[in-house]
């Protein structure tokens, strides 16, 4: 199946294993129950960060203090989402976010900050950390940076099965870090809807051993293959770069939209639902949303406890492209 | 060499497990500095991989990297007096079988999804970077057989006499020439070539430098095909704006078999070379070493 290629429902659940078909039915889930334990409510940030210019390690490090976060003594793997690049567009976290999650998790008393990415298209991270000035934040602050491309790995076993996987190869240092962040893009995707806190795992999967792109997550399902990545890595917090987003024919393709917030919580689901909200869609339409929202966290706005600025600030309703239109919420957002 | 581990093979950084790209790339740069009696052990690492289905395995639990199978035979084919003539035969035999899935046609895309090259991984559709390796192996293997005046590089026979050709070499031609209007079929509209989409949803996505320079190795005996003139066009760009050992050591070698001008670029290239060292990939090093040390003279990637 060639990357983005894009099949109808009905295709997909043809070629999707057993398992998948099933957890899709909603007669068995693909996992155990026992081993997801979700805290009955969870809290999501948002704080204001207008420009680029803002001081990301203030925001965060207050972030960090409104949601509660101790990581003190702990490793902490920062997983930024370095996809691709192009002058003038937006696709990548910021480095000045990057950089400003090192200095706040290390002043909240980290042992380690290291900051690691797999890019799924462009093998070449020597050129793309230097093209995206990533690697002179990096150098620096001292801050190391992990090639998961092509680190160790050790097979895990995946502690969901949307899938049919049962066993997928990780990089070892996201096994081995005590506290694993996502530090996504807030885009528009031209296959799952929307790329935040969740999808930005597939930046994980070492090419070394799948390839770019890591097609085996394409012929497996994108939206399983998140819901199986989260599980098993299960990320403790989140920090999604929503300064300037990007809408229309995302994540490469689309347009920049000026957002000028961050977003922050240790539910990864709950922060990229409260995410959809803002620009448009409707949580429980996604569909990785809608079947995290079982046994990951939450995207009910009941259970959600808001932190920071009120969501109603930042609502707008972002350019999606035709196929995704039916999962904007009505009434403008 | 001295992120060389104990057990002959090279991680992908100083440190790491030995893995079977950057042993390959190690061989392939060593050995054109003149340096076989350090690096024998390379050859050794890569041949104890090989399982009874003639694939190297870098660890039993992981899915086969066909991709990396097919540098591994093309280094072997490079190195034939440091491996048995039987492991190279089975790895060989492994990558004319080994086929990329077929996929139906997608209204999203310009390609055509019939076409079969190589993938990274079994059961998965066809990529680039794979397909320019089983080219290049497979174009290598028709040429160390070619001191036989019937086989030619490139997967043609002058002799066209089907029944003198050596054993197992008929279904590699078949896929030489598939696997060549597929990476004619990728080719990125302005030129050269990326992971393998050349457009996504109606729009043109970017050609990249290291796959197009792997694409016009592949492809150096096509020189008139439109694609390799677009492809070689934008590849005078593309080092230009991709600055990393990696980008600029394919790129050399790629004009350096085309007879391009290189002073510029051996010249920048020479200028990273610190800089590589001190991000400390392996593959990177090994193929900017390959590249200095090998322009304008005989070298593995010269069919």
């Amino acid at each position: 199946m060639p990357s983005d290629f894009r099949l109808t429902r009905r295709e997909l659940l043809k070629a999707l294993p057993v398992a998948a078909v099933l957890a899709s039915c909603g007669r068995t889930p693909p996992y155990r129950r026992s081993d997801f334990d979700i805290a009955a409510r969870s809290a999501v940030g948002l704080f204001p960060a207008p420009t680029y210019d803002v001081d990301f390690g203030n925001v965060i490090s207050r972030g960090l203090t409104e949601l509660g976060i101790n990581v003190t003594g702990r490793s902490v793997l920062l997983k930024p989402n370095l996809v691709e690049y192009s002058p003038g567009t937006v696709i990548n976290t910021h480095p000045l976010v990057v950089a400003g999650a090192a200095t706040a998790f290390l002043r909240a008393g980290a042992r380690e900050v290291v900051v690691g990415e797999a890019p799924g298209h462009r093998r070449d991270i020597e050129y793309l950390l230097a093209v995206t000035g990533l690697s002179d934040h990096l150098r620096e602050m001292r801050i190391r940076f992990v090639d998961l491309n092509h680190d160790d790995v050790r097979m895990v076993a995946l502690k969901s099965h949307f899938t049919g996987l049962e066993r997928l190869a990780l990089p070892v240092e996201v096994l081995r870090s005590d506290f694993v962040v996502s530090l996504p893009k807030l885009k528009t995707h031209h296959w799952a809807a929307m790329t935040a806190s969740m999808k930005n795992f597939f930046g994980v999967v070492p090419g070394a051993v799948y390839g770019w792109p890591k097609n085996i997550l394409h012929y497996h399902g994108i939206e399983n293959s998140i819901l199986d990545l989260n599980a098993t890595i299960r990320p403790q917090f989140t920090i999604v770069d929503a300064v300037v987003a990007m809408e229309g024919d995302g994540p490469i393709m689309g347009k920049p939209r000026q957002t000028g917030f961050l977003a922050m919580g240790a539910d990864v689901v709950a922060v990229d639902a409260t995410c959809a909200r803002i620009i448009g869609f409707d949580p429980a339409k996604i569909t990785y949303l809608s079947q995290a929202s079982e046994f990951l966290g939450h995207i009910d706005p009941s259970r959600i406890d808001q932190r920071g600025e009120n969501p109603a600030r930042y609502r707008t309703r972002f350019d999606v492209l035709e196929p995704f239109k039916s999962l904007q919420l009505a009434g403008g957002g | 060499m001295t992120g060389r581990n104990a057990d002959g093979g090279w991680g992908y950084y100083k440190g790491k497990a030995s893995r079977i790209e950057p042993t390959c790339w190690a061989r392939l740069a060593l050995g054109a500095a003149h340096d076989e009696t350090q690096v024998r052990d390379a050859a050794a690492w890569l041949s104890q991989r090989q399982q009874p289905s003639g694939w190297l395995v870098e660890n039993s639990e992981w899915p086969i990297n066909i991709a990396f199978n097919a540098l591994a035979a093309f280094t072997l084919l490079a190195h034939r007096d440091q491996v048995a003539e039987d492991v190279r035969n089975r790895l060989l035999a492994a990558v004319v079988a080994s086929k990329g899935t077929a996929a139906p046609p997608s209204d999203n895309m310009r390609q055509d999804n019939s076409l079969q090259g190589w993938s990274w991984i079994d059961a998965t559709f066809s990529w680039v970077e794979p397909t320019c390796w089983g080219l290049l192996a497979l174009k290598r293997w028709g040429q160390t057989l070619g001191s036989d005046p019937g086989v030619r590089p490139g997967g043609q026979t002058r002799g066209s006499d089907p029944g003198v050709r050596p054993q197992g070499l008929t279904p590699a031609l078949a896929r030489i020439a598939e696997a060549e209007r597929l990476l004619i079929d990728r080719s990125c509209r302005p030129g050269g070539w990326n992971f393998g989409n050349a457009t996504v949803m109606q729009q043109d996505l970017r050609a990249y430098a290291p796959t197009t320079a792997l694409g016009l190795l592949a492809m150096q005996d096509r020189r008139g095909e439109d694609a390799v003139v677009r492809g070689l066009r934008a590849l005078e760009t593309l080092w230009t704006e991709e600055i990393s050992a990696t980008s600029l050591g394919l790129s050399l070698i790629c004009f350096d078999v085309y007879g391009q001008p290189l002073d510029h670029l051996a010249a920048r290239l020479a200028a990273h070379a610190e800089h590589a060292v001190t991000f400390g990939n392996h593959h990177g090093i090994a193929v900017a070493l390959f590249a200095l040390a090998s322009v304008s003279q005989p070298h593995a990637f010269r069919l």
